[in-house]
């Protein structure tokens, strides 16, 4: 059954890409460069031998118990991101052996994991005080923006360190309370949507695009970033629409008006959820231009929703499509019996941080939320990771993944920076 | 744990998933195991209650809410309420976050038990209140209003303003309730003529429409902040006394935010109950129950029922605001998706199954409902599928609710009596005395 | 002031139009099919029934398991796919027949003579319990299927229909004849139109009234399944999808004249070409102020405005003096 479906999308993949220096007609200028070579080869084959030693992993359990906290969504509609980050969270404890020695005192370390009810704000608020009434050391979550931030207070008030693994909104770290106590280990929305734009116009040479969002707090940001950078670049924003989100939506209106202003590309800022729909739709409605977006909807998701319609579509992606996630990767299937849906890389890298700095200074929170904000040139999963002093991470790789043969293959590596100060 | 698996195994017998294509087509093999157990209890109940065994859900007697010296019992009730955070905070801050959250609802119950049980208007959109009210303090409370401001009018407003207004609670708790009563009026008038569920299905709209527009009033001004939200909103504060300053304390005690919130709302309810107590039984309570029980009746016998209506919408809007504001400063970011139409659903069932129409039933009907749905929520999509479960099972068996008004106990048992349909005995008798 | 001049003209050409409508008609034809069983049951019950939206989502799951359990893509020959999806149809019809008519039972008819609230808020109990079921045991994520049924034909200009399109408009008419002529021609059709006239009566009169209302919902619900095969051959699916549809198809029914089955029928292709037309044309005609992203508003405006001024809707079928 895959193996045929596999085969009619790779079919899909030649006519996709066929078409796209055909649709653009009289007098557009079109993608100039879409056979831009794609980034191949570098991508090291699965190591089993790693995915061995994780599984047995050996425990230096013993001593008293020290619990790191994990906010999100565990339940409901979103909770494949939750769960996934969890599992981040989980393993960096495994390989660390679950626990730590500080001072020649051993600790057993544990996640104390808490759903945030859909990431709503009494959601949020909830966990993060059972976290705060539980002694966590730190927390990593939330992991939805919103959530993120009406936590942050009740985090900030107990003096505990909160990295989330995938807020991206700017205001979680730019208007947080100080002294600082979160952090975050991915991309902003504003460093994000650059690189979208970065590639459509510099990369692909596409110059005429249409921006699109889902008017979600995460697509509409990514979005207005994007439509930002275009010009800067030397492209042209033909169309702005918006979609509704939601399962199962009708977006024929808004491709037809976008395909009325004859773009070259469409920037789509948004979850998979409607970017799957979006780009079937499109080439259902003989749109064959490429799609560009974020890590809303660089996931199995999209695979499942678009199939071969989605050939021809990129997006970027925290982290760096090398050797060491392909590893990670194999270690997360290995041990939970499913792929890594989204987030995890990140969660696996904030525990890391937070373990780094148990084993530096124990369990101290105060010491601990310091530690964080010194971490320099952490050499993780998803990047090299040094927080400025907002609490965002300097230096990003994104990775821009291209949908081809129905599955996404690494693009184009890009890394972008954040001030230090 | 042994008895949540054979809850567990109960619900969906010993069967495994079978995937196939994403799908679980387990599902049927738990869909026929359903129906054999349920079905078939659902059989033997018939059949039971067919040879003369009377299947019927006892009246529930809570102790100091229903008995006959409601003062009294009212005041005991006050007095747990008051007790009960100091108690919860012994356990550190979870369940006191639990309590003050489950309270806001009640809250919410009781300013929509004024549009639902004593008028008798099927409200689906009460969350448009509580956006209101949470938006106004929200925008006034926060960086927002100073920074769009500073960016419309750049060259009349400063930056300085940019950090925004802060006004004190005293101020700003009424103006988001009128503003959210201004509101209730706004969509009121359009809906005059409209009952029942036709009613139900625009106030659900308008719900709606108040969201959506919360999620696009980012352009051409920026007045909401869209998708984002509004964040950075200050805790509520009087003089001097901020609620969310962890400085706070009293001798070696310190005080969390959130207690500071419990008692407000607190004297919200209690303000609330008063109010719609003494309204209840008023010359304009009983044009409400007139209204509820046959609007033409009422307008015959000279009721002014647009007024009336109108004065409806806007006490439950004023209470649901002043709701929506603590809610706002409480949680410190307001966006979108806090104001889905579920909670409309969620408030007007707890109405409901508290039984319409009654002060103690409405708050009973949101501790009901809400501490558990807070409680249960690692029961995932399955806390649903119970609720609703007992949403239909409540409706059935008991459509008066837990703790029905004494009043309209006596008109249901009439309707069963009489069963023409016609107007009844109290009504009449309140029309009378206007 | 020039700028929304500006606004009114640029953007809008006729292949633009064109195919919004198309767009629009097509996805009224879907509203339009789900809005039939919203309007028999409104008719005869005066009843809301919110369940009706997600026993149309359990519809498409159950299509959308068939296609999967016997491997269907679009590398099948014609003949076999076709065989796949009526098999699905038949099968989601039967399916959401059979809960319509035990929804019916156990969750409306204690309720006949309770008042007028409670079966509503067993409506929304029932759909609670549809959606989480699924959630729960079937699946929580999204689905589609892949492009099935290709081919297309040119209109105008880029403009085209493509066959699903055509599908679609041609079932969903063909439905509402059949039902039609079930309603005005037949004993149970005759009937339902006296339930709906006056229940006490019609039952005086020797109707059966549990078979006929049964019967109803029975209609109703097999029509949603059908939907159901027009939704996943264009749409995703999934298990929250069935309120909102429902919400828009009570508004399609309420547009067209509640109770009223040609009336149904378009207020659906209404409110898919108000949908279409202006999520598309807003902006322009708003100066701007307004966006695509208000494209769910319209549905809700068109509700209350219908509501407000002309209750009885477009075919005036009942003068709703509850209204």
């Amino acid at each position: 059954m895959h193996l045929r479906k596999g085969l009619a999308l790779a079919a899909g993949a030649v006519v996709g890409l066929a078409a796209c220096g055909s649709s653009s007609s009289a007098g557009t200028t079109g993608c100039t460069n879409l056979n831009a070579t794609a980034l191949g080869g570098s991508v090291g084959a699965p190591s089993l031998a790693n995915a061995a030693d994780m599984v047995a992993a050996p425990a230096t359990v013993g001593g008293a118990v020290v619990k790191i906290g994990f906010q999100g969504m565990l339940a409901g509609s979103s909770k494949n991101y939750g769960i996934d980050a969890k599992n981040g969270v989980q393993m960096a404890i495994d390989d660390a052996g679950g626990g730590f020695t500080f001072n020649g005192t051993p600790y057993t370390l544990e996640v104390d994991a808490q759903d945030d009810v859909d990431a709503t704000a009494a959601g949020a608020q909830t966990a993060a005080q059972k976290l705060a009434d539980d002694k966590v050391v730190a927390v990593v979550g939330g992991i939805f923006s919103t959530a993120s931030i009406a936590a942050q207070k009740i985090y900030h008030d107990n003096g505990i360190a909160q990295i989330s693994p995938s807020a991206t909104n700017p205001k979680y770290t730019d208007q947080q309370p100080t002294p600082i106590s979160s952090f975050r280990v991915i991309g902003r929305d504003d460093q994000q949507g650059p690189i979208g734009a970065d590639l459509l116009v510099k990369t692909l040479g596409c110059k005429n695009i249409a921006v699109v969002d889902d008017k979600s707090t995460y697509g509409a940001g990514l979005a207005a970033a994007a439509a930002t950078q275009i010009p800067v670049d030397g492209g042209t924003v033909v169309a702005t629409e918006h979609v509704t989100a939601g399962p199962g939506g009708d977006f024929k209106s808004q491709l037809t008006t976008i395909k009325g202003k004859n773009p070259d590309a469409i920037y789509y800022g948004g979850y998979s959820q409607e970017a799957g729909p979006f780009a079937k739709q499109a080439k259902d409605l003989g749109l064959n231009i490429p799609i560009a977006g974020g890590d809303g909807w660089q996931n199995s998701d999209f695979k499942d929703l678009a199939g071969a319609s989605g050939d021809g579509a990129f997006a970027s992606n925290g982290g760096p499509a090398v050797s060491s996630l392909t590893d990670f990767q194999a270690k997360y299937k290995a041990k939970f019996n499913q792929d890594v849906f989204q987030y995890a890389p990140q969660a696996y890298d904030a525990t890391n941080i937070i373990i780094a700095a148990l084993k530096k200074d124990g369990p101290d929170k105060a010491k601990i939320i310091a530690d964080i904000g010194a971490t320099k040139d952490y050499k993780g999963i998803s990047g090299t990771i040094s927080f400025n002093s907002k609490g965002d991470v300097i230096d990003t790789v994104f990775t821009i993944w291209k949908f081809t043969g129905g599955d996404w293959k690494p693009f184009k590596p890009v890394t972008t920076h954040n001030p230090t100060s | 744990m042994n008895v949540l698996k054979a809850l567990e195994f109960l619900l969906h017998g010993p069967f495994g998933d079978y995937p196939v294509g994403g799908l679980n087509f387990g599902s049927l093999l738990v869909l026929c195991w359903q129906v054999a157990v349920f079905g078939g209890l659902y059989l033997a109940i018939r059949i039971l209650a067919k040879r003369g065994l009377r299947v019927s859900i006892p009246h529930v007697r809570l102790p100091g809410l229903a008995g006959r010296r409601p003062l009294r019992d009212v005041r005991v009730l006050l007095a747990i309420a008051l007790i009960l955070p100091l108690v919860e905070m012994l356990t550190g801050g979870y369940y006191l976050t639990v309590t003050y959250n489950v309270e806001l609802y009640v809250l919410l119950a009781i300013g929509l038990n004024i549009v639902v049980g004593y008028t008798g208007l099927l409200d689906l959109g009460y969350v448009a209140f509580f956006a209101v009210g949470a938006y106004v303090y929200g925008i006034f409370a926060s960086p927002q209003l100073g920074e769009t401001l500073h960016a419309t009018f750049h060259f009349l407003v400063p930056a300085t303003v940019g950090s925004g207004v802060h006004i004190s609670m005293l101020v700003m708790l009424p103006i988001a309730g009128l503003a959210a009563a201004g509101f209730g009026v706004l969509i009121g008038i359009p809906t005059l003529r409209l009952r029942g569920d036709y009613l139900a299905i625009v106030t659900l709209g308008f719900g709606e429409i108040t969201r959506i527009f919360a999620q696009n009033l980012d352009t051409p001004v920026n007045i909401t902040n869209g998708p984002n939200g509004v964040v950075r909103i200050d805790d509520m504060f009087i003089g001097g006394y901020s609620f969310g300053d962890i400085a706070n304390h009293i001798g070696p005690i310190s005080i969390p935010p959130f207690l500071n919130y419990y008692y407000l709302v607190l004297l919200l309810i209690v303000i609330t109950v008063f109010f719609v107590a003494r309204l209840a039984t008023s010359r304009v309570g009983r044009a409400w129950t007139a209204i509820r029980e046959d609007e033409v009746a009422a307008e015959v016998a000279g009721i002014h029922t647009r007024n009336l209506k109108l004065l409806a919408y806007a006490s439950g809007g004023f209470f649901g605001g002043m709701a929506g504001a603590v809610f706002a400063a409480g949680s410190h970011v307001i966006a979108p998706e806090s104001f889905q139409l579920f909670l409309s659903v969620l408030v007007l069932c707890m109405v409901v199954v508290g039984g319409m129409g009654s002060i103690q039933g409405a708050a009973v009907g949101a501790v009901a409902i809400g501490l558990p749905y807070f409680l249960s929520s690692q029961l995932a999509s399955l806390r649903v599928l119970i609720f609703g479960v007992i949403l239909v099972l409540m409706i059935t068996f008991r459509p008066q609710g837990l703790l029905p008004s004494q009043q309209r106990q006596a008109e249901l048992a009439e309707t069963v009596d009489d069963g023409t349909g016609l107007p009844h005995v109290e009504a009449a008798a309140d029309l009378r005395q206007l | 002031m020039e700028h929304c001049f500006d606004l009114l003209t640029s953007g809008i050409t006729p292949e633009g139009v064109l195919q919004q409508l198309i767009n629009g008609i097509a996805l009224g034809s879907i509203y339009a099919l789900i809005a039939l069983g919203y309007s028999m049951v409104y008719g005869v019950l005066e009843l809301i029934n919110f369940a009706h939206g997600d026993v149309f989502m359990i519809g498409t799951f159950i299509i959308f398991g068939v296609v999967q359990a016997t491997h269907a893509g679009p590398e099948m020959t014609f003949p076999l796919l076709l065989a796949v999806l009526l098999l699905g149809t038949v099968l989601a019809m039967v399916a959401c027949a059979a809960l319509g008519f035990a929804i019916e039972k156990i969750a409306y008819r204690p309720l006949r003579n309770a008042p007028r609230l409670a079966p509503l808020i067993s409506a929304i109990g029932v759909s609670f319990v549809l959606e989480a079921w699924v959630t729960t045991y079937v699946s929580d994520r999204n689905h589609a299927l892949p492009t099935l049924i290709r081919g297309e034909w040119p209109i105008y200009g880029y403009v085209s229909v493509t066959n699903v399109q055509v599908l679609m408009v041609i079932s969903s008419i063909l439905m509402m004849v059949g039902l039609q002529f079930l309603v005005r021609r037949t004993r149970l059709g005759r009937g339902m139109r006296a339930v709906a006239q006056n229940r006490e009566a019609a039952a005086l009169m020797g109707v059966n009234l549990d078979s006929v209302i049964s019967f109803t919902f029975v209609i109703g619900s097999a029509l949603a399944g059908a939907a159901g095969l027009l939704w996943v051959l264009n749409y995703s699916t999934s298990n929250s999808i069935g309120f909102l549809l429902g919400l828009k198809a009570f508004t399609a029914a309420v547009i067209g004249g509640i109770g009223n089955i040609p009336g149904a029928m378009l207020g659906g292709f209404f409110l898919g070409l108000a949908e279409a037309l202006g999520a598309a044309y807003i902006s322009n005609i708003s100066c701007g102020f307004f966006s695509s992203s208000y494209q769910s508003v319209f549905a809700f405006a068109l509700l209350i405005l219908i509501l407000v001024f002309r209750p009885s809707g477009i075919l005036r079928e009942r003068v709703s003096e509850r209204a």
